[in-house]
């Protein structure tokens, strides 16, 4: 009888105590793995698939997943301490729904691709996660696509700041870009074309 | 033969006033590219050039040529622009890349029927491109000012060289006129119809085209040059408290 209260009690417990835990947080792995989920299901979506319908299903994954706040700060770059809060806002809205809207594009067909990850590579502040995007004839080597993440923790949550495809990264490309645009026609200048663009994507 | 010292002279001086040309117009620029004014007029000129004239002549060429014949005219010259990469395979001092160069060579020529199919590939042999600039590049040669070279796009004071040694390495460039012109023109309205996706990419997401071209060409490069795992230790950069600029190079 003691020993079936003392099981009876022990479950109890631990019944009780994972009512209150605290979720362990995901990987840095995890949350590629999650993105790369969500693309691979948008990618199978009906080849009729609205544009809109793509953004809305990919739009809670890419706003869980990156670090917008980080990446428009990197992208500005020296223009980002002149902004005020208003316009840094404004900005960081504006790369979101376009990063949304380019997924949505990009990632509209599927041919029977895989994603795989192939290194992870943890620093306390920085994980990098290597993975391969591999077309229909499974060979990792032939005509599949490098596809690196930097990962930084924030709030015990991993999130994406940087996506680097076949050594060609995002952020680089962006900060040069707008880098010149706010140079020749200032900060609403390159909000108004970024809004074009993503008007063009839907 | 039919290569004649005439069009190497002409060749070279081509080249030699285009990089004369580029020193008078420098300017003081932060982002590698002190020719930026002269690099964004000419790259103007191509697009313009593209846009009129090859890009209209490569989709009418994908419209009436079967998705197989396009792969083997790929193929062909795939496999005779083998003759670059192993030279600089040697270069590099790669003995195993130089190999597999070969043997893919090898195998493509004679069971791929001339170039024209690709069994190398089912026999774990990929295709790897080396050329010039990439052996420079590992043997410590910086890039040096960025150039946009008229007709041909993207390069640098370092890879400016490598069509050159293409063209000597390419066993058409031998042949007759008859020969190596028309094959040259196949060529090139090819490779833009292979280059129509991403060109159509560049159009869509870039608001800066230029600088689009010239940082995706640029950090190719570098994972080329070192078959994508380029040395550094911009993750230490990061931890140290270099943050946002190591991001920016961690490729």
């Amino acid at each position: 009888m003691n020993f079936i209260c003392s099981l009876l009690l022990t479950v109890a417990l631990t019944l009780w105590q994972s009512a209150f835990a605290v979720p362990q947080s995901e990987s840095a792995e995890d949350t590629v793995n999650n993105l790369h989920a969500e693309l691979l299901l948008a990618m199978q979506l009906p080849e009729k698939t609205s544009v809109a319908k793509r953004i809305e299903t990919l739009k809670p994954v890419i706003e869980a997943s990156f670090d917008f706040t980080t990446i428009a700060r990197i992208i500005l770059g020296d223009s980002w301490p002149t902004l005020s809060n208003e316009q840094r806002s404004v900005f960081q809205d504006t790369l979101q729904r376009l990063s949304v809207a380019t997924y949505a594009d990009h990632f509209s067909k599927f041919s029977g691709e895989k994603f795989l990850v192939t290194k992870v590579n943890d620093k306390k502040q920085l994980t990098i996660v290597d993975t391969r995007l591999i077309p229909v004839n499974d060979s990792v080597d032939d005509k599949s696509i490098s596809m690196r993440y930097l990962l930084t923790q924030k709030d015990d949550r991993w999130q994406i700041i940087n996506v680097i495809a076949q050594g060609v990264s995002d952020l680089a490309l962006k900060q040069a870009e707008y880098a010149y645009v706010i140079k020749k026609d200032g900060f609403q200048g390159l909000v108004s074309q970024l809004n074009d663009k993503i008007v063009n994507l839907q | 033969m039919s290569l004649n010292n005439g069009r190497i002279k002409g060749l070279l001086g081509g080249l030699c006033l285009l990089l004369m040309a580029g020193c008078a117009s420098t300017s003081n620029n932060s982002n590698g590219d002190p020719h930026e004014s002269m690099n964004r007029k000419i790259y103007a000129f191509n697009d313009k050039l593209d846009k009129s004239f090859v890009e209209p002549v490569a989709k009418k060429y994908v419209a009436v040529t079967p998705k197989v014949v396009r792969k083997g005219i790929t193929n062909f010259f795939d496999n005779v622009s083998s003759l670059n990469t192993m030279t600089n395979d040697l270069l590099q001092a790669k003995g195993l890349d130089f190999a597999k160069s070969t043997g893919r060579f090898v195998v493509n020529s004679t069971i791929g029927i001339g170039g024209l199919f690709d069994p190398a590939t089912s026999m774990g042999l990929v295709q790897k491109k080396e050329d010039l600039g990439q052996t420079l590049g590992r043997w410590g040669a910086d890039e040096g000012a960025y150039l946009t070279i008229p007709l041909m796009g993207p390069s640098s004071y370092r890879d400016i060289g490598s069509p050159v040694m293409g063209v000597f390495t390419n066993p058409l460039t031998y042949l007759a006129a008859v020969v190596t012109i028309p094959a040259s023109l196949v060529s090139a309205v090819n490779t833009r119809a292979n280059l129509l996706d991403a060109t159509r990419m560049v159009d869509q997401a870039a608001l800066d085209p230029y600088a689009f071209v010239r940082e995706a060409w640029r950090q190719q490069r570098e994972y080329v040059i070192y078959d994508g795992n380029p040395p550094g230790d911009e993750f230490d950069d990061y931890i140290e408290g270099e943050g946002d600029a190591a991001i920016l190079r961690i490729y």
